[in-house]
């Protein structure tokens, strides 16, 4: 890491400085969990064999409004 | 092109076809009936802003994009970070909007957040979510804080259980 009154001192550092910080552009690397779904065609197929998988709206209304506490309004 | 380095990506950016964003806009609508059912509110009083709905989905497409650069171009995101960002998206975009009829509905600030933790279950999670979670979720998404990450998490668990 550059000091900065070395930097000060001498304006070459603050040169080689910037030239190393700009080879370092890109160099983020990959989280290396939790992986899955890349492409357009990845999400496509994903969506589809959810959609085959859950065909029904099983949204159970009535366990909805039971847990709210709904039906005693 | 990825950083100024000059290489050529490889993978193409990610992003929601029309044939699954035509079954995002019919799925919602039907799974905000089923909301304003849950509330006992009248569909009559309720109102969807195609403009709204069809922005929101545009920006999870920005959202998918900038998560998969930031975690792995290459090994992709999990399908539970995918449902996070759906839900975070068709929460704080201005869809849905009531009548006067409605507003002394004392749950009808939930109904946008549950049609669209309903909606992204439906795409995403393949095992059952409690109904006492759907509902957690939904009022996290409604009054408290939830990012697209965090929210991910929580469809993550969902995810892994079902194996």
């Amino acid at each position: 890491m550059p000091n900065l009154q070395d930097v000060v001192d001498n304006p070459e550092l603050l040169e080689k400085s910037i030239r190393t910080m700009m080879s370092l552009r890109g160099s983020h690397g990959e989280v290396c969990l939790n992986h899955g779904i890349r492409t357009t065609e990845e999400l496509d197929a994903l969506v589809r064999r959810s959609l085959e998988q859950n065909a029904s709206d099983d949204v159970d209304v009535e366990a909805f409004r039971r847990l709210l506490g709904i039906e005693q309004e | 092109m990825i950083g100024g380095t000059g290489s050529v990506d490889p993978i193409p950016a990610i992003a929601i076809s029309d044939d699954i964003r035509e079954q995002i806009y019919a799925e919602y609508v039907g799974f905000l009936i089923k909301a304003c059912k849950v509330f006992g509110l009248p569909l009559s009083c309720v109102e969807y802003s195609n403009r709204e709905l069809a922005l929101a989905i545009d920006e999870a497409e920005i959202d998918l994009q900038a998560m998969l650069a930031r975690r792995s171009r290459t090994r992709g995101i999990t399908a539970g970070k995918i449902a996070g960002v759906l839900a975070f998206r068709l929460s704080r975009f201005k869809i849905v909007h009531f009548k006067e009829e409605a507003w002394a509905n004392s749950h009808f600030h939930l109904v946008q957040e549950l049609a669209a933790t309903l909606l992204v279950r439906k795409l995403f999670v393949p095992s059952k979510m409690p109904v006492v979670n759907i509902l957690e979720l939904s009022y996290q998404l409604s009054r408290r804080h939830a990012n697209q990450e965090t929210a991910g998490l929580f469809f993550d668990a969902f995810v892994a259980e079902a194996g």
